[in-house]
């Protein structure tokens, strides 16, 4: 029988939803490898999240909470900067800080966020954004030195631009004032599969000592 | 909201000093109605009159008068 190092069989994964349809896929996916998902609403209040989660101890947490703004300078008040840096870092360190109290996440298990090439590239009217994502990152490097110990490993993803996200009117937008952002990616739009499948294979023991990470999926966006 | 006031935001989103622009001018012939203008418009409609402004509906717009018939 061939076998599957992605495979997921076996595997209690939490999954950080904001419900965009890129973040059905990756429930779809982690599914159709084997996984017993749990998806939870990354926009509820924090004790709700909490009180939805079983007693037992996860594999895996993905976090998927991605809310690309966009703003020029002129534009950005106090109350913008602090909900993008709410729903794209802050509520994921909360959570995963009550998560470890509570004794959710276990020994061995991996963790992977969603951020952005925002992080690592600069786009016009993207600042609190990429600062948001930038700060993911950088924690997520403190992180997994902190969480070594325990065997727990955790890295983010870098995505450029995905066919389902272009769906949507303002990534139009922005890509139109960024001189045309998505013709950027040499090697086109990423399917929402294929960030699913990288998903997959950070949460796999195909990746057991892979940590620290950032991994950019941008169809050559930043060459 | 009043033309004026109107008028006063989108001084404001293109850098003009106050009073400098009236409702049959041309956006063709504003030399600040650039690309992060545009988008700054975006969002101040949003902010000030809570309508999405699409970039299709932006091209469409030839006038400053077309603007402030969107903002309503």
């Amino acid at each position: 029988m061939p076998i599957n190092p992605m495979s997921l069989c076996g595997k209690r994964l939490l999954l950080g939803s904001d419900g965009s349809a890129l973040n059905h896929e990756i429930c779809r996916t982690l599914q159709a490898l084997g996984a017993e998902v749990l998806v939870i609403d990354a926009k509820a209040e924090l004790n709700d999240i909490l009180a939805g989660i079983d007693n037992v101890e996860y594999d895996g947490f993905f976090w998927g909470c991605v809310h690309s703004d966009f703003r020029p300078l002129k534009m950005v008040s106090r109350d913008n900067m602090m909900q993008i840096m709410d729903e794209n870092y802050f509520r994921f360190i909360d959570l995963l800080r009550d998560l470890m109290k509570h004794k959710r996440i276990g020994k061995n298990a991996s963790i992977v966020a969603m951020s952005s090439i925002s992080s690592i590239r600069a786009m016009k009217a993207k600042m609190v954004f990429s600062a948001a994502k930038a700060a993911l990152d950088a924690s997520m490097r403190s992180l997994a030195l902190e969480l070594a110990p325990k065997g727990i490993r955790i890295n983010t993803i870098q995505k450029g631009a995905v066919d389902v996200d272009f769906e949507k009117e303002h990534i139009q937008t922005v890509s139109a004032i960024n001189d045309g952002m998505a013709s950027r990616q040499v090697l086109g739009v990423t399917a929402a599969v294929e960030v699913a499948n990288l998903v997959a294979f950070l949460l796999s023991d195909a990746t057991k000592s892979l940590t620290g990470t950032s991994i950019v999926i941008d169809g050559g966006y930043t060459l | 909201m009043t033309n004026e006031e109107k008028l006063h935001l989108l001084e404001d989103v293109f850098e003009l000093d106050e009073n400098t622009l009236t409702p049959e001018m041309v956006l063709a012939d504003i030399e600040e109605y650039d690309s992060m203008s545009k988008l700054s418009l975006i969002v101040m409609i949003d902010d000030e009159c809570h309508k999405k402004l699409t970039g299709e509906q932006l091209k469409e717009f030839e006038t400053i008068q077309d603007i402030l018939d969107f903002m309503g």
